[in-house]
């Protein structure tokens, strides 16, 4: 890839997502002073193993030991409350609990708080839309 | 002076995407080889596998479509929806002490026929076994390494996937 064009090529943060199922259903999180809920992780590191990296930002966040089993979802996401510029590239792994007993410990400048959600709950809770459509991928996985 | 990833004044979170193509036939991964490497054995070319960087705006599918169509004059007959790995990998930009980082996403596809049209990106064509790929390491592009070492061909042949 010749540098010239790296303006023309997709280049921006990655944004890691962890979909954590426990007994059906799926975490989600809301950040301090927001009223939209995201699912869990955060932006990949330079130089960090993408699996690492999600394993990472949910210690950090909530505290919890998760197994990662598989990538299911990709997208580009430009989110509404960020510049138009600042696109980011999506990436949901489907994830379970080490110990599903374990409590939440937040780190409270990312974390106000967090629920366990069905899937029939996807559609009215004020959620991003590519988390919802992340979602929606992820429980029609599970009925294949 | 400044670390290495800060070259193109990248935050250091900073990823240029790429899509990859992994097409599977008879437990093997098709590979391009095009001129533009630094392979040890023929300087001039890599194996790589199918695919490119996304251009902004432009999802997954598309931009594997257009790649393959780019690269390869070939005609993409399916692409799974869901992707089946990703992976960082770090690249030099050919200057001294400049890198940057990439994330590649792979999804599996599928070609309507292998009569590729030659281009500067690709020269040849092939299928490689896990075996083969751990052979020819020093012949495999950067982001093609991870898959020498941990993919199985085998078991791509026999996931399920839709019509």
């Amino acid at each position: 890839m010749a540098l010239d064009d790296h303006h023309k090529h997709f280049a921006g943060n990655v944004a890691q997502k962890a979909v954590i199922e426990k007994d059906g259903k799926v975490l989600v999180v809301l950040p301090p002073g927001e009223e939209t809920w995201d699912l869990p992780g955060g932006r990949l590191h330079v130089g960090e193993v993408p699996l690492e990296g999600l394993r990472r930002e949910i210690a950090e966040e909530l505290g919890l030991d998760i197994k990662v089993h598989e990538v299911f979802f990709a997208d580009m996401w430009m989110p509404s409350h960020v510049e138009p510029d600042k696109a980011r590239y999506f990436v949901a792994f489907a994830c379970s609990l080490i110990n599903p007993s374990a409590s939440f410990v937040f780190e409270k400048e990312e974390i106000a708080d967090a629920k366990w959600i069905g899937k029939d709950e996807v559609d009215s809770l004020p959620l991003y839309e590519i988390c919802k459509n992340a979602l929606k991928a992820y429980f029609k996985n599970l009925e294949l | 002076m400044k670390p290495p990833q800060d070259s193109l004044d990248f935050p250091n979170a900073f990823y240029r995407v790429t899509v990859k193509g992994l097409c599977v036939r008879d437990g093997k991964i098709l590979l391009v080889h095009d001129y533009s490497g630094h392979s040890a054995t023929d300087p001039g070319s890599e194996w790589e596998l199918p695919g490119g960087g996304l251009e902004f705006g432009e999802n997954f599918q598309d931009a594997l479509k257009r790649e393959v169509q780019e690269e390869m004059g070939l005609k993409v007959s399916w692409i799974d929806e869901k992707p089946t790995f990703v992976w960082t990998t770090k690249h030099s930009t050919g200057r001294w002490m400049e890198w940057y980082w990439v994330c590649s996403v792979m999804f599996r596809f599928e070609v309507e026929d292998l009569n590729f049209t030659p281009s500067i990106e690709c020269r040849e064509i092939k299928f490689f076994s896990k075996e083969d790929l751990q052979n020819n390491i020093a012949d495999l592009a950067s982001q093609v390494v991870p898959l020498a070492e941990r993919f199985n061909p085998q078991a791509f042949e026999q996931s399920n996937r839709d019509a």
